[in-house]
């Protein structure tokens, strides 16, 4: 069973238990697979939702850069058909979406920091979270053998009809491994929304959370309300696959463009559930390295759950070449634009946090940077894509391959690997090796940059989207990205290697190693199965001011004789 | 295990949001104690918990959060239900007639009352009255179970009558005649052929329709009974109309660049026929033949065909109580096409008003949708097909009146959508009594009193879910007018 293979190599991972009094962690607490397996504790189920998510990360690259090898040709490739073609991108969408950028933030990161930073002593339901895992479990192995079958998937990650009822390409299993996944993501959703409303600390009012607390609370209100469209869609799909029902097959007098109606109520959403969380680790990360108060908190906080509610109003803007009519066109795309307010102001606002404060160019800062450079990119080339004009000449074409590469992977993965290194210290107990982690973040923002910069030229110039071959004028441009993607290869390496081998060679990590003001830091690292001896009080999350640096300890700690339930508001929290 | 999960401290998580009864059935076998602290009293306090009220509360909490996703889920297919009967309302008319009213309504009793004797059976579990809790479960099972049964005699029913999902739709002829005016299929029996030559021109139906209508009669022909399937030719002459169907079906599409100017859609019966007449190349579809020459909605014949115009060369027949259309053939074809007062018509049914420059679609004329997608097709009312008198005999009988007038293409489209429906929530039925049977096992057991019953109140408001979603597919599957 690979699952338990799975856990298997995770425990090989992790840390030996620490020296002399061995202190009980979560880690250490008991061994052998089946306390993994069984676990419930959430930050296990983290860990063992984090393996699971970087397997599927390199598994998502390989085919990524299989496509770009191919690229640097305009021609076909002996090694690669065009139907492998096809199949390379789909994989690699179809992986990349629901295995790895869905569940990234939140199930990983989330499961293992959420209660911490609550100060609770595990999510609402504890169960219903191990069965979310095993949800996430099951879809990736039907995924996996999407894979290695034959007839592999072929569609593009979207499964569009009326191709997807035609193809050989194995969609029904591929769209029950996405139905299971959603539903994994439903579930996890809805346990931190429980968690987040009947969970919070005493002097935790909404407006103390932490910030990544409230990405997670939008985004999961996304994950519960949109996902079961999802759901309901992949099943009608499956069932016009299997049983000809014909809701979508115009051939049986069905309309396709309703699947696409349904697909796109649930996958706009989707893309705010795989950048709101990124957001909020970036919310977290950019005070704590700057050694200042987070600017504007409350505007922080509303816009995410502004952009969540926008989200669910802005899926027609997928659809303007498909047959909607003009209004709706016209609808959709001022609808679209006022996503961008939130998020603008989201930047505005991590840009006066780091004004004049003491900034650390420590790795996560420096992939929190890169994300604010990224996903400025990302966003405002999304504006062309909302104006309709533009969007008919840019549709299908590398523009917006470039356009949501820069929102999902230079935003969303980035601020992944961003929360990856900063919480590291936390849950494994072991401080990564910075230098590597500094010159894989760097190798990473460019190549990410050569990579994808590139292909917004490609793309205005007419370069359309999944093609197998091109014309030769093209060619230059397809060289330099599959350089930078190359070049990305190398930087994730680096990234993979400081976080590896500090489990063999890491410095033991302190508490609090960056002088985060969260409750996470207050407990040790790792931290124990139960995280809080006592229900912690909670001040301002952001109030690092009492915070000093303790070189005997290797991290910081509280002045002595500072009282949470007494410590006063900060002046800029509201 | 079990001893791990004391280790973590992680007794039974009350009721998990998940609906999983299994999972409280064995957590409850093992009914473990809390592992840390002894300040919990109750062995059900799960350790992350402070207090019993904080954990009902998210319990709660959880359960009515996993309920939105299950109206989220549903809401898909209530969707594709509203687009689908917002564009083809006479479809839905014409196929709900083939479900049967009385076992829906007595259906919906019973759930009704399986949801009184689930919320009882929560009072009684609050109360600690065991034996009428296990008695309240009991009962509520054995409704779902009727209610199961029930949907089986109704879904054997359609498999008998072939009144099937999509590619699967074949009606038994017998089973159409039951639900179809019989004038209507007298007529097309006698003749072999439509008894409203007209209503192709009149744009009201296509000649997939056509297809239909004659498929009853021609009971013995069994690919006419087949679902829109346009290329099944009632008479030689209808033959060519297959190929023009997907093109009319471009023309009509919202959005078509084709629009042509025309100024007037007042009365805008602008037939597809009238492409012949614009030198467009397009042959005529044999059916389309007969170009429409008024806009006389005409009520003639039962009524029930109101807005179809017969056809020209048609007309006077059809006034004359004579069935027209002996054979549709294309010398017919030929012939209506001379006499047509030449309309001053577009190819298309979207026309652009030249002063103000609107799309103006002419929704009398356009016809629905033999093949192509359904959605594109926009049908305004069920004046067309679906009569008024129809409705009021529903009313007056109290269940389904026989069908009058032709019937509408891909009726398939109905029974998709009805047995994905009704299937999805019959899994959810099958879940709620799974759940119940747990819960009622454990209560048998003792396992629930005053100080315990959240799993009760879970599984009792899951139960009250699927009872909601048949009272809303009960009217729109069922009493539809």
């Amino acid at each position: 069973m690979a699952k338990v293979g799975t856990i298997d190599t995770r425990q090989k991972h992790a840390p030996a238990p620490a020296p002399a009094p061995p202190r009980e962690d979560y880690l250490n607490m008991g061994g052998g697979w089946k306390s993994w397996a069984a676990t419930l504790d959430h930050k296990r189920i983290g860990v063992m939702y984090l393996f699971g998510i970087l397997i599927s990360f390199a598994l998502a690259g390989t085919f990524a850069l299989i496509m770009r090898t191919k690229l640097l040709t305009p021609g076909a490739v002996e090694w690669l058909s065009a139907d492998g073609y096809n199949q390379a991108f789909t994989l690699h969408g179809v992986i990349m979406v629901f295995l790895v950028i869905i569940p990234g933030v939140p199930a990983a990161l989330g499961n293992i920091v959420l209660p911490l930073l609550l100060g609770a002593k595990d999510v609402a339901f504890p169960r219903v979270n191990l069965l979310s895992f095993y949800m996430w479990v099951a879809g990736a192995l039907m995924g996996i053998v999407v894979v290695c079958l034959p007839n592999r998937l072929d569609t593009g990650w979207t499964f569009y009809v009326p191709y997807s009822i035609t193809t050989n390409g194995n969609v029904v299993l591929m769209t029950s491994a996405a139905f299971l996944l959603g539903f994994s993501s439903i579930f996890t959703g809805l346990n931190f929304i429980t968690t987040i409303h009947k969970l919070r600390p005493p002097g935790m009012t909404w407006f103390r959370m932490p910030l990544f607390v409230w990405a997670l609370y939008a985004t999961a209100i996304m994950q519960v309300l949109a996902t079961p469209v999802l759901g309901i869609t992949l099943l009608l799909l499956i069932v016009e696959r299997t049983m000809q029902v014909g809701i979508f097959n115009p051939a049986l007098g069905g309309d396709p463009v309703l699947y696409q109606h349904f697909f796109w109520f649930y996958s706009h959403p989707a893309v705010y559930i795989m950048i709101v969380p990124a957001m909020g680790v970036i919310s977290e990360i950019i005070p704590v390295f700057s050694r200042k108060h987070i600017f504007g908190y409350p505007f922080i906080a509303i816009s995410s759950i502004a952009i969540a509610l926008f989200g669910f109003i802005v899926w027609g803007h997928h659809m303007f070449v498909s047959g909607q009519s003009t209004l709706m066109d016209m609808i959709f795309s001022a609808l679209t634009f006022s996503v961008s307010i939130p998020s603008a102001v989201k930047v505005f606002n991590w840009l006066l946090t780091m004004w004049r404060g003491s900034i650390s160019m420590k790795t996560p800062m420096l992939y929190a940077l890169a994300f604010i450079f990224l996903f400025t990119i990302g966003g405002l080339t999304g504006l062309p894509l909302a104006t309709l004009s533009t969007d008919i000449h840019l549709t299908d074409t590398y523009f917006v391959i470039a356009h949501f590469h820069y929102v999902m992977m230079g935003s969303g993965l980035i601020a992944f690997f961003a929360g990856l290194f900063y919480w590291w210290p936390k849950f494994t107990g072991r401080m990564y090796h910075e230098r590597t982690g500094q010159i894989g973040a760097i190798l990473n923002f460019i190549g990410f940059n050569v990579t994808f910069f590139t292909q917004f030229m490609l793309g205005s110039q007419g370069m359309p989207r999944r093609y197998y071959q091109y014309v030769p004028e093209f060619q230059t441009y397809h060289i330099i990205s599959t350089i930078g993607a190359y070049i990305l290869l190398v930087g994730f390496l680096f990234a993979a290697y400081s976080l590896l081998s500090s489990l063999v060679a890491g410095r033991k990590a302190p508490a609090n190693p960056w002088g985060g003001g969260t409750l996470e830091w207050t407990v040790p690292s790792p931290p124990p199965w139960y995280n809080f001896e006592t229900t912690p009080v909670a001040a301002d999350p952001y109030d690092m001011e009492h915070l000093v640096w303790d070189e005997k300890e290797g991290g910081y700690v509280p002045k002595p004789g500072w009282n949470p339930s007494t410590a006063p508001e900060h002046a800029h929290a509201h | 295990m079990a001893g791990h999960a004391n280790k973590n401290g992680t007794d039974f998580a009350g009721g998990d949001a998940e609906g999983h009864g299994a999972h409280a059935a064995e957590a409850h076998g093992g009914g473990h104690a809390d592992a840390h602290g002894g300040h919990h009293h109750n062995p059900h306090l799960h350790h992350h918990f402070d207090t019993e009220q904080q954990q009902f509360d998210s319990d709660k909490l959880g359960m009515w959060l996993f309920l939105t996703t299950e109206i989220l889920l549903f809401a898909g297919l209530f969707c594709a239900y509203a687009v689908y009967r917002a564009n083809h309302p006479e479809m839905f008319l014409f196929a709900h007639k083939f479900l049967d009213v009385k076992w829906g309504f007595i259906n919906t009793l019973v759930l009704l009352f399986s949801s009184f004797t689930m919320a009882w059976a929560v009072r009684a579990a609050q109360l600690g009255q065991k034996k009428l809790l296990i008695g309240l479960l009991a009962i509520t099972i054995a409704c779902g179970g009727a209610f199961l049964g029930i949907k089986y005699i109704e879904y054997s029913a359609k498999f008998e009558h072939g009144t099937l999902w999509g590619k699967s739709y074949r009606p038994d002829p017998h089973a159409l005649e039951e639900h179809v005016e019989p004038a209507t299929l007298h007529k097309l029996g006698e003749h072999g052929a439509p008894a409203h030559a007209g209503h192709g021109s009149a744009g009201q139906l296509s000649p997939a329709a056509d297809t239909h209508s004659a498929s009853p009669s021609a009971a013995s022909t069994p690919g006419l009974t087949h679902d829109a399937q346009p290329s099944v030719p009632l008479s030689p002459g209808s033959t060519p109309a297959a190929p023009e169907a997907g093109k009319e079906n471009e023309a009509v599409m919202p959005g078509s660049t084709e629009a042509a100017e025309h100024g007037t859609t007042t009365e805008g019966k602008i037939p597809p026929s009238s492409e012949a007449q614009h030198g467009t190349t397009e042959p005529l579809p044999a059916d389309h033949a007969p170009p429409e020459a008024e806009a006389t909605p005409a009520e003639e014949e039962h009524g029930t065909t109101a807005g179809t115009p017969p056809a020209v060369g048609a007309a006077p027949a059809a006034a004359a109580g004579t069935p027209v259309v002996v054979e549709q053939s294309p010398e017919i074809t030929a012939t209506s096409n001379a006499p047509v007062p030449s309309p001053t018509a577009p190819p298309t049914y979207i026309a652009r008003d030249a002063t103000t420059g609107k799309l103006l679609v002419d929704h009398s004329h356009v016809p629905p949708a033999p093949r192509g997608p359904a959605g594109l097709t926009y049908v305004p009312s069920t004046k067309r097909i679906g009569t008024a008198e129809s409705s009021r005999e529903d009313n007056a009988h109290g269940g389904h009146a026989k069908w009058h007038g032709d019937i509408p293409p891909n009726p398939q489209i109905f029974f998709s959508i009805y047995f994905m429906m009704t299937g999805l929530h019959g899994i959810h039925v099958i879940i709620g009594m799974i759940c119940i049977a747990v819960v009622l096992i454990i209560s048998m057991r003792g396992g629930y009193g005053e100080d315990y019953m959240t799993p009760v109140d879970l599984v009792g408001l899951y139960w009250h879910l699927v009872d909601l979603i048949w009272i809303f597919l009960f009217p729109l599957l069922y009493l539809i007018h």
